[in-house]
């Protein structure tokens, strides 16, 4: 009975480690389902400067001729979007910060973030593809719902929580 | 027994794993234009479409009947969904006691309910100030703004010109407030737009595109206090938003494969 109980478990581990459905790029480490964490999808940054990092694009899964690469990220204030079942329980309501142009799949927030604040963000590439300017979607997840794409503002973009108190210039999050 | 309790673990597993394995996200995007359609794409025009968009109101319920209906509706299938998650003889119970569930939730739906005047009231005053905004030509001047934005590389035609090859036109199909179907919900500003590549020379669609605006909820009170200002700060970041995203995903969103 013990070796049974033992493989389901491992079954019931293994099987769910996978990544979490989501279009576009994905941070890094990629989130993965089956984790212990009470809040597997909530980040929680070590300073009010966070250091964002995602997937390097061209993916495996691109079109090979790209070229002029390069990243935009957007951060927005979350919004709690209580008493709409299924709709999302939060949302991406002010833009408090973006760039574009940047070179590298990493970026620290150049400026301070509210602390205790949830925020929410996304990145995307943009490239050229024969010679015409191409962008990937926003990344997002598609989970715990698999939200349509075509619904703005955008369900599952990525959840990041700065830490209480005043800014702390400490390790990347 | 062991035999009983293998055979519900090893259920267990087969079925946890069919569901980690779910979420295909496929059917929750629509493809964007090919690369071909958009290298055909040259001196677009943008118009908006001669459509009034339908006003949707789905508020609170108006008066004591219509909480009663809400109440009676929350009421049964409240019961009825307890007792599916007791299991069991729970499932029978749930189903047996729906009447009763109904008809508490008849009372309580008709005594919170908000007067019908009051609510149809308040549902005009929405109609008013979302008429008075004049959503429909503003979506096409927010999406001509994104373009010149976003897509440098596309030749915008000017609106009197008749050289143009390529109309996008953008239409407000509906917009409103919308929540749950319940007594006195928290509502949503909800609009629908619909794009479309139409070919200047024969009126042909060349593609179609429809994307949904779904903000955060409010309180209906909230919606119009201050003269329905956040009625109308929302509108404005509706019709910016889904001018963005219409723009993205018809000339510049790129998936290979069809892969998100």
């Amino acid at each position: 009975m013990r070796p049974m109980l033992g493989l389901t478990l491992i079954l019931l581990a293994g099987g769910c480690a996978r990544p979490y459905p989501s279009i576009g790029l994905r941070p890094v480490p990629v989130l993965m389902m089956g984790g212990w964490a009470p809040d597997p999808i909530l980040r929680r940054a070590d300073d009010l400067q966070p250091t964002l990092r995602w997937e390097t694009f061209p993916r495996p899964v691109d079109a090979p001729a790209v070229s002029n690469i390069s990243y935009e990220l957007r951060i927005w204030r979350a919004e709690k979007n209580q008493d709409a079942p299924g709709q999302g329980l939060v949302l991406p309501g002010e833009l408090v910060y973006a760039r574009a142009g940047l070179v590298e799949p990493v970026h620290r927030v150049e400026t301070p973030l509210e602390p205790d604040t949830l925020y929410l963000w996304s990145i995307r590439a943009r490239f050229e593809l024969e010679g015409r300017v191409r962008v990937t979607d926003w990344g997002a997840l598609m989970f715990p719902r698999p939200f349509p794409t075509w619904l703005i503002p955008a369900r599952g973009y990525y959840p990041i929580k700065t830490p209480s108190g005043t800014v702390r210039h400490g390790p990347a999050a | 027994m062991r035999r009983v309790v293998g055979l519900v673990l090893m259920t267990a597993v087969l079925a946890i794993q069919s569901g980690c394995a779910g979420g295909t996200a496929a059917k929750r995007y629509q493809f964007p234009p090919s690369e071909d359609v958009r290298a055909r794409l040259a001196d677009v025009q943008v118009t908006a479409a001669p459509t009034e968009p339908t006003f949707q109101f789905e508020g609170p319920a108006k008066g004591a009947g219509g909480g009663a209906r809400r109440g009676a509706g929350m009421g049964a299938t409240g019961t009825m969904a307890a007792g599916a998650a007791a299991g069991g003889y729970g499932v029978l119970a749930g189903i047996v006691l729906a009447p009763v569930g109904a008809l508490v939730g008849a009372i309580v739906g008709a005594a919170k309910a908000a007067p019908a005047e009051k609510v149809e009231q308040q549902e005009r005053a929405v109609r008013d100030a979302l008429q008075a905004l004049k959503i429909e030509e503003g979506a096409s001047a927010c999406a001509e703004e994104a373009m010149r934005r976003q897509t440098p590389q596309t030749r915008i035609a000017a609106a009197s010109s008749e050289t143009a090859s390529t109309i996008f036109e953008v239409a407000v199909e509906r917009l409103g407030l919308t929540g749950p179907w319940t007594i006195n919900p928290s509502l949503s500003f909800i609009m629908t737009e619909r794009a479309r590549l139409v070919r200047a020379s024969d009126g042909a669609e060349i593609y179609s595109y429809r994307t949904v605006y779904l903000s955060r909820s409010r309180p209906l009170e909230e919606w119009l206090a201050a003269d329905e200002s956040a009625l109308r700060e929302e509108a404005t970041r509706a019709c910016h938003e889904l001018a963005e995203r219409l723009v993205d995903d018809v000339f510049l969103v790129y998936r290979p494969g069809g892969r998100p």
